[in-house]
This record gives C-alpha cells, sequence and structure tokens, in this order.
C-alpha cells in the first residue's frame, strides 16, 4: 500500500440474504468488513474508492454505496 | 312595579311602537281604518323613498307594510286602547302587540372552553396539542398498545416525567455514546409519537400513548451521524420486532438525484416483513423566498414514506422539502410547525418546527392503524394513505394531504 492511496471511505452493502459466501467475497475484494446486519441484509465497513467496482461484482452482491453523513441543527435551533 | 331583587322575569324590552296585524285581504284599506279606528295617520310602505327613515321623523304617525299585512304605528295609551277595541269588533284587525326590541345574536368568536376545535386554524389547548386535534389523534380509541415503534434518532431523555412508566428499549449505535439523549431532537420525536397520555406539566402531545417504545441512537449528541449508523439502527428495530420505524432524519440531494438502492431494498424488506418506515422529507425549502428543495435522502426511496409538514392553518410550512417528479416524492403530511413535545430535563417541554416533527405525527398514527385495523406492511401504508384527509394544496408538496387516525 502507498502513502499516496486515497483513505477508505466508509461504505453499505446491500447482500442476496442467501448468498452463502458474499462476507468472504467482500473480504477478497478489499472491504474490511464492520458488520453484518442479518435482518436488513446489510454489510457495512470500509474500502478503497477505487475498490468500490470489485466490490459490486462479487457474488451476491447488490448494491454498494458510500456512507453519507447525515445532520440536524444544533438543539438550540427553532427549525429542526 | 317588578320588584328585581326577587328576579321576577322582566317582559321583553319594548320600542314604544305598536305592531297591527291586519287580515290579508285588507291591507289596502289598513291606512283609512287606522284613521277612522284610532286617528292614526299612515303610509302605504310603497310609498317610502328608497332611503331608510324612522317613523319619528315622518309627518305620519306610521307604516303599513303591505307585503306582510302589519302596520308599524306611534299610538299613544288611548289609540291602542281603540285598536285593541277593534279586534275584539267586525274591524279587519287581527292582533295589536307591543313592537319588541330584537338584537342580533352574538357571535362568538371562540368556541365555549369545553367544546374540541373543530377545522384550522387549530390551537394549542390545556388538552392536546394542536397537531393532536388537526389529526384526530386525540379522539381515537386507539393508543398504539401492543404495537412496537422504533425512533431512530439522538436517543431519548429516560429521566424524563413523562417516560417514567413506558420502560423504553435504548440502544447506541453511535461509537463512544451511551444511548441517553444529549441533544433533545430524540426525545422531542419520541414524545410526539410515543409520548404519554398523562402528562407531567401541559397539554398531552404524543399520538400512540400506549406503544412499545424502542428509541436507537444513531445521531450523536451533536446532531450527526451517517447511514452505517442508521442502517445498524434499522437492522435492529427489524430485529426486535418492531413494526414502525420512524426516522426524522435525512441529508439534502440535488435534483434528479437517483435515490439510494441500498435503502430501497432495506426499505423494501422491512415493508415485506411488516414493517413500515416513515422519514422526514425535509426542510430544504425556502418558500417565503418561491425556493423548493426536493426531498431529501433517504425519504425520497419509494418504499420510505416520505413526511411534509403543515402549520396550524393548514398550510405548507414553509421550509418543507417538495416533490422531485423524477426521482422522490412527498407521500404524506403532518402537523410540524411550532410543535409541543419533550425535551431533555430540565427544560422537560419545547415547541419547535421541522419535517422532523410532522414525521413522528405519522409514525405514531400507523401504530394506531396497526392496532385498530391489525395492519402491517405495505397494508398499512395502504391505510394511511386511503384515511388521509385530501387537500386543498398541490400533491407534490402535500403528498396525498394530512395524516388521520383511525
Amino acid at each position: 500500500m502507498t502513502s499516496d492511496q486515497p483513505p477508505a471511505i466508509d461504505v453499505v452493502v446491500t447482500i442476496d440474504p442467501d448468498a452463502v459466501s458474499v462476507v468472504t467475497g467482500l473480504r477478497e475484494a478489499g472491504m474490511q468488513v464492520r458488520e453484518t446486519l442479518t435482518s436488513a441484509g446489510v454489510v457495512t465497513g470500509s474500502a478503497a474508492p477505487d475498490a468500490l467496482a470489485a466490490l459490486r461484482a462479487v457474488d451476491g452482491v447488490q448494491a454498494v454505496e458510500p456512507s453519507r453523513d447525515v445532520s440536524i441543527p444544533p438543539p438550540e435551533a427553532p427549525l429542526q | 312595579m317588578q320588584d328585581e331583587s326577587q328576579g321576577t322575569p322582566r317582559g321583553p324590552e319594548t320600542t314604544g311602537r305598536t305592531l297591527v296585524l291586519f287580515t290579508r285581504n285588507a291591507t289596502a284599506q289598513a291606512p283609512d281604518m287606522l284613521q277612522q279606528t284610532a286617528g292614526i295617520s299612515a303610509l302605504m310602505s310603497p310609498e317610502l323613498g328608497a332611503e331608510p327613515v324612522a317613523i319619528k321623523d315622518m309627518a305620519e304617525d306610521g307604516v303599513v307594510y303591505q307585503e306582510l299585512g302589519v302596520a308599524v304605528v306611534d299610538a299613544d295609551p288611548d289609540q291602542v286602547q281603540a285598536l285593541e277595541t277593534a279586534v275584539a269588533g267586525e274591524q279587519p284587525v287581527l292582533a295589536v302587540e307591543a313592537e319588541r326590541v330584537v338584537y342580533a345574536i352574538e357571535t362568538s368568536e371562540e368556541a365555549p372552553p369545553d367544546a374540541p376545535p373543530t377545522a384550522a386554524p387549530w390551537p394549542d389547548t390545556e388538552i392536546g396539542t394542536w397537531g393532536l386535534y388537526a389529526t384526530g389523534a386525540l379522539a381515537s380509541s386507539a393508543s398504539g398498545a401492543g404495537i412496537d415503534v422504533a425512533i431512530l434518532d439522538t436517543g431519548l431523555d429516560e429521566r424524563h416525567p413523562d417516560f417514567a412508566t413506558r420502560n423504553p428499549e435504548l440502544r447506541s449505535f453511535v461509537p463512544g455514546e451511551e444511548a441517553r439523549d444529549g441533544h433533545g431532537h430524540g426525545t422531542h420525536c419520541a414524545g410526539t409519537s410515543c409520548g404519554s397520555r398523562m402528562v407531567f406539566e401541559g397539554p398531552r402531545y404524543g399520538v400512540a400513548t400506549d406503544a412499545n417504545i424502542h428509541c436507537g441512537k444513531v445521531l450523536g449528541d451533536s446532531g450527526r451521524g451517517g447511514d452505517q449508523g442508521i442502517i445498524a439502527g434499522i437492522d435492529w428495530a427489524l430485529a426486535s420486532g418492531c413494526d414502525v420505524i420512524s426516522m426524522s432524519l435525512g441529508s439534502p440531494v440535488a435534483w434528479n438525484t437517483p435515490h439510494s438502492q441500498v435503502y430501497e431494498t432495506v426499505a423494501r424488506r422491512a415493508l415485506d416483513r411488516g414493517t413500515l418506515i416513515v422519514a422526514a422529507a425535509g426542510n430544504e425549502s425556502d418558500r417565503r423566498n418561491d425556493r423548493v428543495n426536493p426531498v431529501g435522502h433517504p425519504a425520497n426511496c419509494p418504499s420510505i414514506m416520505a413526511v411534509a409538514a403543515l402549520d396550524n392553518a393548514e398550510k405548507i410550512a414553509w421550509f418543507s422539502c417538495g416533490s422531485d417528479p423524477k426521482s422522490g416524492q412527498v407521500d404524506i403530511a403532518g402537523p410540524g410547525v411550532n410543535v409541543r413535545s419533550s425535551w431533555p430535563i430540565p427544560d422537560r417541554y419545547k415547541a419547535i418546527s421541522g419535517t422532523s416533527m410532522a414525521t413522528p405525527h405519522v409514525a405514531g398514527i400507523a401504530a394506531l392503524y396497526a392496532e385498530a385495523k391489525g395492519v402491517r406492511g405495505l397494508d398499512l401504508w395502504a391505510a394511511l394513505i386511503q384515511q388521509a384527509r385530501r387537500m386543498d394544496l398541490p400533491s407534490l408538496d402535500v403528498g396525498i394531504g394530512l395524516v388521520q387516525a383511525p
């Protein structure tokens, strides 16, 4: 790994719940798996931005998206 | 002489003038008859000018209203006596009465205090917040008993007295933070969707007062979070058997931005399992300056019910996001301006605005339908849509209309 490589980004991946080896496949494709959410059918973790295409090609993967930030205003704001 | 101290009712207030009622065929002879019987001079009403005139300002003593067969005359007691004698005799006079003073019935600006409001603008009362009136939640016999509702937000201040008897389930998905709400937003949203019937202070503000509360902290005390934590919260809610998930969160999107495939797939799976996800449309519009922004992420997913905000006059809130016909629609609207609900101690209560406040109204009402009608998932979605009140507002802004409780 070279030092000028862009940092890994957080990703969310929907998987076919019936695919048995999809988490192994995601790891092999370069994903650092954080959690496997079996009710939602989602795997969370991080990967290099240029690895997303490889993640999408893994058997049993349905969609791969960068994890977006979500925020609400500070408590004193009248509009929430 | 009447003794008012004994409370004797007084007769009707009179003007001092006298009404004379003639038989139907005799009106034309009425002036002659009044003159001959009692020495009263009277004009026939067609002889009056277009301008109103008082009898006291006329040369004559009164007027015969031809179409009514009634004369209104100034008569002294002797003349009244003569007319009353005529009633008993052969003259075509049916009745003689003192003219009564009448007043317009006063119209009251406000309904009596014990009558519930029935139309916009909806007030906050001592009984309930305006949103509970506007949605019919206050009048509903359903309470969400036995229904599990997840609020994915900034957590909950479980020390609040209004949640003391509710035993809420709490879980944090924010690294390094406990589930207790250090912001306020989550406690407010949990209060609107599931706040108790009996409250420590002020009006009732909660919709599903007997629902089982699950508060997942997916936004930190700073108000920040991300998709990973939110989806982990959805997974927890699904695994916990929640029937409704309320998400007063999101991020802005540009027009024509495709919705998330990940959230759409998760929401679809949730509906298939019998769990409805409701989310805030977003506050990015400024309709005061004719600027409308599209429904945000993830409410723009077709399988997530997107909620717009109305004010208590049933107008679209100035900040409420609108439908993007290509990528994300508003599905329904709820009360979202000046919404009073619970806030972490020591404040306890606060009124704030946002589609975040409209969303838990819909989530709470979904719990009422789930209890009352036994519906889940897409059937629950259909019940909310079918029963919503249609509005004279664009569907791009309010979707099907204002959510209504069963």
